[in-house]
């Protein structure tokens, strides 16, 4: 039924018919910001990038084979690849410090009593693609067959790293959960 | 640490991806030891806790700012819009006629078809729109003196007004299809390979950027998105216009076309399986037939018979 209507509302708006572009946006905006912020971990470059897709299926409408939101999540994941691909041999190239500097926050926050920052501190430390994984099902509420599509591992792949997630988290965070007991 | 900790089905149960069994294992496993519960119990607040984690973005603001950067720019009363009412106003006062329409940007209106739904409109010019199932035109609300402009999504029946003075143009996907005053058919549908023009009465120019070709009845233009080439061809299929017509025109061709043209014209499936069969060419016309009727007059022809599964109907 959604799938439907959204399908409807990408070809009303491939047809330049704004409402339907809104209608889109209103929907989508805020669940690919936090997708990409968690590929990106930076809201304002989250915000930028998404936008950036929005902008450019107005102007240069792709014609799609996949869902809708499909679609979307797989251009959001693909841009910010590309962006971090270009950061990174920014960062080589000119801004050693920058790393350094955030290297420096990260610490800072592991001395943190808040079981909430330790968690999140904790996810970030993960194994990227089991990072990755973790997010996809956890923050975006993605089913596994639906991270398994997007990032093209297969679902027992999805399901290790999982596995791995809670292990690696669990283990992390022990001293914490005794200490609340 | 308890090394078995069955951390996989765990994060099944808590993604909401296990299957009752799984589910009662773990209620099983729990009951098992006091360090199991415990290990069951943190991984469900961790769970629980990354949940809070949360960003979030102010989407109005940033439709604004996206509408802005696209060419929608938010409503602010800037000078020019003054100058602009106060011309209208004049305007009215001068002539007392609604030329107001020459300062307001050209509104469109959307006309949407959906499934097994066909649709006929007239545009203020006099020209006849039919829409096939889902698809979609785009029309202004009034055309501009010069041109008549309108974008179609999917395959349409257009009857044109002639009016030599002010072209009528079809934009559909990356095609353009010129015309002064004619009926043909655009199908452009955007899950198919190719965006086709056929000509029913008059004469088209259909285009792709430079590329262009002329045709004129029976021809049909084809745009193959994938090689951006646009060839022209006389129409072997009789039927592209029998949506509108209804009438279905068979002239020695193959069974096996029959059959994928019946599927599309019904909208059920028709399939021929035996391979002899689907070369075995086929002559015959139906107006305004149900599909068992034509069925039926194939199966006479052909001395096969069809069997039908479901909707579908099968010939083996």
């Amino acid at each position: 039924m959604n799938r439907n209507n959204d399908n409807e509302l990408f070809i009303k708006m491939r047809l330049k018919d704004k409402p339907a572009f809104d209608a889109l946006f209103r929907q989508y905006y805020k669940p690919l910001c936090v997708f990409c912020y968690n590929i990106l971990r930076d809201r304002s470059l989250a915000e930028e990038v998404v936008q950036e897709f929005f902008i450019s299926i107005w102007e240069q409408p792709p014609l799609i084979s996949d869902s809708v939101k499909s679609y979307f999540y797989k251009s959001i994941y693909n841009r910010s690849l590309n962006y971090i691909e270009k950061a990174k041999t920014r960062i080589r190239n000119e801004e050693q410090y920058s790393v350094q500097l955030e290297q420096d926050s990260e610490s800072e926050n592991s001395e943190d009593k808040d079981l909430q920052k330790q968690i999140t501190n904790a996810v970030e430390q993960l194994p990227e693609k089991c990072k990755e994984i973790f997010m996809l099902c956890k923050y975006n509420e993605m089913t596994y067959a639906q991270v398994s599509e997007l990032l093209s591992v297969s679902p027992k792949t999805v399901e290790n790293q999982m596995g791995i997630a809670l292990k690696k988290l669990r283990e992390r965070l022990l001293p914490f959960f005794c200490r609340k007991d | 640490m308890n090394k078995e900790v069955p951390y996989e089905i765990i994060a099944r149960i808590l993604s909401g991806e296990a299957s009752a069994q799984e589910r009662h294992e773990i209620e099983q496993w729990k009951q098992t030891s006091d360090a199991n519960r415990d290990a069951f119990d943190q991984l469900k607040m961790l769970w629980e806790k990354t949940s809070a984690i949360q960003f979030e973005p102010n989407t109005e603001k940033a439709l604004e700012t996206v509408s802005s950067k696209i060419g929608y720019r938010p409503k602010r009363i800037s000078i020019k819009a003054v100058l602009q009412v106060a011309a209208i106003v004049v305007v009215i006062i001068a002539s007392g006629v609604y030329l107001k329409y020459a300062f307001t940007p050209m509104r469109y209106q959307t006309f949407h078809t959906s499934v097994n739904q066909k649709k006929t409109i007239i545009l203020e010019d006099g020209t006849s729109v039919s829409l096939n199932s889902n698809s979609t035109l785009i029309f202004p609300e009034h055309f501009n003196d010069s041109i008549r402009t309108v974008v179609l999504e999917g395959e349409a029946y257009f009857d044109v007004h002639h009016n030599p003075q002010q072209p009528f143009i079809i934009k559909a996907g990356e095609s353009k299809t010129r015309v002064l005053g004619t009926a043909f058919i655009v199908r452009a549908r955007s899950n198919e390979d190719e965006i086709s023009v056929s000509v029913h009465r008059g004469k088209v120019a259909f285009s792709k950027a430079d590329k262009k070709v002329i045709l004129t009845v029976g021809e049909k233009g084809i745009y193959d998105k994938k090689s951006g080439t646009v060839i022209e061809k006389g129409n072997d299929n009789f039927n592209d216009l029998a949506w509108q017509t209804n009438m279905l025109t068979f002239v020695g061709i193959p069974l096996q076309n029959v059959a994928n043209q019946l599927t599309e014209y019904y909208n059920v499936p028709v399939s021929i399986e035996n391979a002899e069969m689907q070369k075995v060419k086929f002559s015959g016309q139906f107006y305004d037939k149900k599909i068992d009727e034509v069925l039926k007059t194939i199966e006479l022809a052909t001395g096969h018979a069809f069997l039908k599964r479901g909707n579908a109907y099968k010939m083996e």
